[in-house]
C-alpha cells in the first residue's frame, strides 16, 4: 500500500499524535493509526518527549498511550491530568486487575467479560455489612460508572449490564501502583490501631 | 494410545462425559434438533447469539404447536444459556474481536452425539463396496509408503504399470467399464461421510489445542521453581503447541490443502463429479461440491486458534511478565487482606491517583463560536405537511419537556461515540413529545459549547403519535460532540 518513503515521512505524525492526545490507541479499533504508529514510533517518541511525555507502546497487547515523564522535582506543569480515586474505586481497580491476571493465566480467551452481577459478587466481600443493601448497590454502580469513565471497563453494546475489562488496565494498575496502594493502606491501618 | 475401556472407564464416561449427559437429558430431542438446524445442517460455526435465538425460537414454535407451551416452558435465551453453561458444555460461548455479541460453537462432544443420532436413522443403503475400496487404498498406501526395500517398491510400481497398461489396452479394444448407478451412489455417500468426518475432525483438533493450552497454563500457574526450569520442562515435554504431535499433523494437513496443484486437482474433480449422470438426481449433490469451501474457513479458524494460543503463551512466559505477575499477585493478596480487615472502617479521606489516558488540552478556540439565535428555527415544511388532523395544541399546551432527560439521552449516546447527530440520538431514544422535544434539543444545542448546528445539511426526524401515525420534521443537522 504505502511506499517506504511515504510511511517514513512524518506526514502522518500530526494524526497519530493528536489521536494519542485524545486517549489510548488500540490496534484492534484504530487499525490505520496503529499501523502508522508502528512505522513512526521513534518520531512519535521524540515529538512527545519535547512535551515531557513518554510513549508507552505494547505491541503484543495491542495498545499505546502517553504518560507523563518522571519529574521528581515537579518543575513541569502537568499536561496529563491525574484523577483522584476514592478508596472504593481503587479497590475495585485492584480486584479487576486480579481477575484479569487470573483470567490470563487460566484461559486462552482474549476478552474478559463480566456481568454486573459478577462485579457485585467480587466486591461484596469487601463491603461493610450494612442493613441498607440498596445503598451499597447504588455506590457500587457509581463506582462502576467511574471506572467506565476512566476507560478500564467498557459497556458492551446490546448486552445490558455486561462489561469488558479493558486490557489497558494492566498498564496503569502495575506493580508500582499496587505497592503504593498497599503501603498507604498499611499506614492507615497503623494510624487506626495507634490512635486507639 | 488411549487405555483399554473397562467397566469403570465406561461408567466414568457415563457420569462425566458431556455427550452422554446430552443423550440422557430430558430435552435432548429439542437440543439436538436445534444443534442440527443451527450448526451441523448448514455447516456453520461461530454463530452470533441473536441468530441462534432466532433459530431456536423457530424450533420451539414448531414443537409447541404440537405439544403446547407447557412442554417447553422456558424461552429461547434461557435454553441457550443453560446449554452453554459450563456444567453442560454442549455449546462453547466466547467473544470474538471487535464484536460485543457473544458467539457460540458446538462442542465436539455435542457434535459426536448429533452425528451418532443421525446415524441411527440408517442410510438408504449401506455403503459396502466403496468402503472396501477405500480400506484397500489406505492399506496399500500404508504398506507401500512404509516399505524401505527399494526392490520391493520398484516391483510394486512395475506391477501397477502393468495393470494400467492392461486397462488401457482394454479401453482401446472398446471394453469400457463404467460405474453402475448404485456403485456411483455408494461412492458418493462414502464421500459425503468422509467430508463430514473431516470437518468434525477440525473441531476436535481445535478443542485438543485448547486442552493442551490449559495444561501448560496450569503448569505455569503452579510452578514454584525458576523460570528457566519451567521453560525447559515445557519444551522438553514438547507441549509447545506448534511442535506437539497435534500441531505438526495439523500443519502437515494445512500445507497439503494449500498446495496449488492439489487444489486445482480437487476443484477439477469436484467439477467433473457434478456432471456424473448417475448422481444427477441426488438433491444433496451440492454438499459435496461445496466441500472445499467448507474446509478452508474451518481450517483457517483452527489455524487462527493455534496462532492466538501460541502468542498468548509466549506473552505469559515472557520473563518480565512472569516476574511481575508473581509480584502483583503478592501485592493484591496483601491489599485484599488489609481491606478485609478494615471492612467496617473503610478509609474515607483516602485518595489514590491514577493518570488519565488523555492529554488535557482545552484550547479556547476549539469551542464553537457563538451562533446567532436566528438559526434556531424549525423549517416551515414541517407544518405544511398534512396539518388537518395535526394536534397543534401539543405545541401550545404547557406540557413539560424534561431537559435533563434529553441531556442524559445525549450523554448516553456520547458514552459510546465521540460525536453524534440529533438523528443518532433520537434513533437511540425515540422522540416521545414530538416537535416540542425537537425544539428543546435545538435549544440545548444552541446553548451548549459542545454542539454545533450545521445549516448546510438537513436531517429528517420521525416520531409516532399516540394514534400510531408517524410524523416527520426536516431540520438543520445538529452535531453533539463529547465534551473533552
Amino acid at each position: 500500500m504505502n511506499t517506504a518513503s511515504e510511511t517514513s515521512s512524518p506526514e502522518e505524525l500530526p494524526g497519530i499524535v493528536t489521536k494519542l492526545f485524545k486517549g489510548v490507541v488500540y490496534a484492534e479499533t484504530d487499525e490505520k493509526v496503529w499501523q502508522s504508529l508502528l512505522a513512526l514510533t521513534s518520531h512519535v517518541r521524540d515529538y512527545v518527549a519535547v512535551l515531557g511525555l513518554n510513549l508507552i507502546l505494547d505491541e503484543s497487547e495491542g495498545y499505546a498511550f502517553l504518560r507523563s515523564r518522571e519529574d521528581p522535582e515537579g518543575t513541569l506543569p502537568r499536561l496529563i491530568p491525574r484523577r483522584q480515586l476514592t478508596f472504593d474505586v481503587s479497590l475495585l481497580l485492584v480486584l479487576l486487575r486480579k481477575r484479569l491476571l487470573e483470567f490470563d493465566t487460566n484461559s486462552s480467551e482474549l476478552r474478559l467479560i463480566m456481568t454486573e452481577e459478577e462485579l457485585k459478587d467480587m466486591v461484596a466481600v469487601f463491603l461493610p455489612e450494612s442493613s441498607n443493601e440498596a445503598r451499597i448497590l447504588d455506590r457500587l454502580s457509581t463506582n462502576i460508572k467511574k471506572v467506565v469513565e476512566l476507560g478500564f471497563l467498557r459497556k458492551l453494546r446490546g448486552e445490558t449490564g455486561t462489561y469488558e475489562v479493558a486490557r489497558i488496565l494492566k498498564a496503569y494498575v502495575d506493580a508500582q501502583w499496587l505497592e503504593e496502594f498497599d503501603a498507604r493502606l498499611a499506614d492507615y491501618r497503623e494510624s487506626l490501631t495507634g490512635s486507639k | 494410545m488411549k487405555g483399554q475401556m473397562d467397566y469403570y472407564a465406561i461408567n466414568a464416561l457415563r457420569e462425566k462425559h458431556a455427550g452422554w449427559a446430552l443423550l440422557r437429558a430430558q430435552n435432548a430431542p429439542l437440543a439436538l434438533h436445534f444443534f442440527m438446524s443451527a450448526f451441523t445442517d448448514p455447516n456453520q460455526r461461530n454463530v452470533g447469539r441473536q441468530q441462534l435465538i432466532d433459530v431456536l425460537d423457530d424450533v420451539l414454535f414448531g414443537v409447541r404447536e404440537t405439544y403446547g407451551e407447557e412442554k417447553f416452558p422456558r424461552n429461547a435465551s434461557e435454553y441457550l444459556d443453560d446449554w452453554a453453561a459450563s456444567e453442560r458444555a454442549w455449546l462453547r460461548k466466547y467473544y470474538v474481536q471487535g464484536e460485543d455479541e457473544p458467539h457460540y460453537d458446538l462442542t465436539p462432544a455435542a457434535e459426536d452425539v448429533v452425528r451418532w443420532v443421525e446415524s441411527l436413522k440408517g442410510r438408504e443403503f449401506v455403503a459396502t463396496q466403496s468402503r472396501l475400496t477405500s480400506i484397500f487404498a489406505v492399506l496399500k498406501t500404508l504398506v507401500q509408503q512404509s516399505e524401505t526395500d527399494p526392490d520391493v517398491r520398484w516391483a510394486e510400481l512395475q506391477q501397477q504399470r502393468n495393470q494400467i497398461d492392461a486397462e488401457m489396452h482394454r479401453i482401446r479394444e472398446g471394453d469400457l467399464k463404467v460405474m453402475t448407478a448404485p456403485e456411483a451412489l455408494d461412492h458418493f455417500q462414502q464421500l459425503t461421510t468422509l467430508a463430514k468426518d473431516l470437518l468434525s475432525d477440525f473441531r476436535e483438533v481445535e478443542q485438543n489445542f485448547r486442552k493442551l493450552d490449559r495444561q501448560v497454563r496450569e503448569q505455569i500457574a503452579t510452578w514454584d521453581g525458576s523460570q528457566g526450569e519451567l521453560l525447559d520442562s515445557i519444551f522438553a515435554n514438547q507441549q509447545d503447541i506448534g511442535s506437539s504431535l497435534q500441531g505438526r499433523t495439523f500443519q502437515g494437513f494445512w500445507d497439503y490443502l494449500m498446495s496449488p496443484q492439489l487444489r486445482r486437482e480437487l476443484n477439477d474433480l469436484l467439477h467433473r463429479a457434478t456432471r456424473i449422470e448417475a448422481l444427477a438426481r441426488m438433491d444433496n449433490l451440492h454438499t459435496i461440491t461445496n466441500l472445499h469451501q467448507d474446509w478452508l474457513p474451518a481450517v483457517e479458524q483452527t489455524q487462527a486458534t493455534v496462532r492466538q494460543l501460541s502468542q498468548q503463551m509466549r506473552r505469559l512466559l515472557d520473563d518480565k511478565v512472569f516476574l511481575e505477575n508473581k509480584r502483583i499477585m503478592q501485592l493484591i493478596r496483601s491489599i485484599e487482606a488489609n481491606a478485609l480487615d478494615q471492612r467496617d472502617q473503610p478509609p474515607s479521606n483516602f485518595a489514590m491517583e491514577i493518570e488519565a489516558s488523555s492529554v488535557d488540552v482545552a484550547l479556547p478556540f476549539e469551542r464553537p463560536l457563538y451562533e446567532p439565535g436566528s438559526r434556531v428555527m424549525v423549517m416551515d415544511d414541517v407544518v405544511t405537511a398534512d396539518d388537518q388532523d395535526l394536534d397543534a395544541s401539543a405545541l401550545f399546551s404547557q406540557f413539560h419537556v424534561d431537559r435533563e432527560r434529553l441531556k442524559s439521552n445525549i450523554e448516553s449516546v456520547l458514552e459510546e461515540e465521540n460525536q453524534a447527530t440529533l438523528a443518532d440520538i433520537t434513533a437511540a431514544h425515540p422522540l416521545s413529545q414530538g416537535l416540542a422535544e425537537i425544539v428543546a434539543y435545538y435549544q440545548l444545542a444552541a446553548e451548549s459549547d459542545w454542539a454545533s448546528i450545521n445549516p448546510e445539511t438537513t436531517q429528517r426526524l420521525h416520531w409516532t403519535l399516540e394514534d400510531g401515525s408517524v410524523r416527520a420534521a426536516v431540520i438543520d443537522q445538529i452535531i453533539f460532540v463529547r465534551p473533552a
